[in-house]
């Protein structure tokens, strides 16, 4: 993610209540590319910073007001599920979501173990929107792919 | 006659497309299906040659209804229906079995796509073929 796209992310729509700003942690590129597309388009969803790993992301987060991380379960260092754990450590009010790309209860659980508010499925862009609008009320979701967790 | 399977939840695009391909000449979209899930019950009751899947599904995601259909019926040909470029999503469908991938805006290519795959080929809309 080039800087001044970041930049540019950081200052749109800051102004608006009703927008839950987001951190996404994820060091693939096109998947990136994809879920802001996607997210910034819909129109109270604001992807305000990426990080590519935990620790920038980790780095990033005191500088940063956001409602919402969304981690790649598969990060290069230190792993996804790692970071959940240590900001449901750190910012226990702060939701984290498990972005993945394995249909699998056990992953789901090991992140829902960790602290996360939600489990959904990468190939599932419609799911990724339906979960985010549900943990941001508060909710747990899980991708409905994977059935009971 | 050439019979389609349509899974698509947006009833007006699925409307104009069904116009659209029966305009064509022997393309007859012969079943909606507004979900993944609704289209898995549709299958085995008949016959189809072609299903144009959109990738945008509530619940079960289009690419992993592609992915079921590659497996249990890998002589029907899928092509994927998109309103956006999105490589990522390209790239995922075509490892799932995809044999297309269109923009649903350019309805020509949605046509040319489907005779395409037909043929045993695959196919990308042109915006996409650097994906």
């Amino acid at each position: 993610m080039p800087e001044q796209a970041i930049h540019g992310l950081t200052n749109a729509r800051r102004d608006s209540m009703s927008t839950s700003s987001i951190l996404l942690v994820e060091d693939h590129a096109a998947f990136a590319n994809a879920l802001l597309h996607i997210l910034n388009r819909n129109g109270n969803l604001n992807v305000v910073a990426v990080a590519e790993t935990a620790e920038q992301a980790l780095e990033q987060l005191p500088e940063l007001e956001v409602d919402l991380v969304l981690v790649d379960v598969s990060l290069p260092k230190m792993s996804g599920i790692s970071l959940v754990a240590a900001l449901h450590e750190k910012y226990p009010d702060l939701p984290c979501v498990m972005l993945s790309g394995h249909l699998s209860a056990q992953y789901a659980r090991r992140a829902l173990d960790a602290g996360a508010r939600g489990y959904l499925l990468k190939d599932n862009p419609m799911g990724i929107l339906t979960g985010i609008q549900h943990i941001v009320k508060g909710e747990i979701y899980v991708s409905e792919e994977l059935g009971e967790v | 006659m050439i019979s389609i399977l349509l899974v698509e939840d947006h009833p007006a695009f699925a409307s104009v497309l069904v116009r659209l391909l029966r305009k064509s000449g022997d393309l007859e979209v012969t079943e909606v299906a507004r979900t993944a899930e609704i289209a898995l019950q549709k299958l085995p009751e008949q016959e189809f040659n072609l299903a144009l899947v959109d990738v945008f599904l509530p619940k079960m995601s289009g690419i992993s209804l592609v992915a079921l259909i590659h497996d249990r019926y890998p002589d029907l040909p899928c092509m994927m229906l998109s309103g956006h470029i999105l490589d990522y999503y390209v790239q995922r469908a075509l490892k799932a079995g995809a044999r297309g991938y269109v923009l649903k805006d350019h309805g020509d290519e949605i046509i040319e796509g489907i005779q395409h795959v037909l043929k045993g080929e695959t196919y990308l809309s042109k915006e996409l073929r650097h994906a």
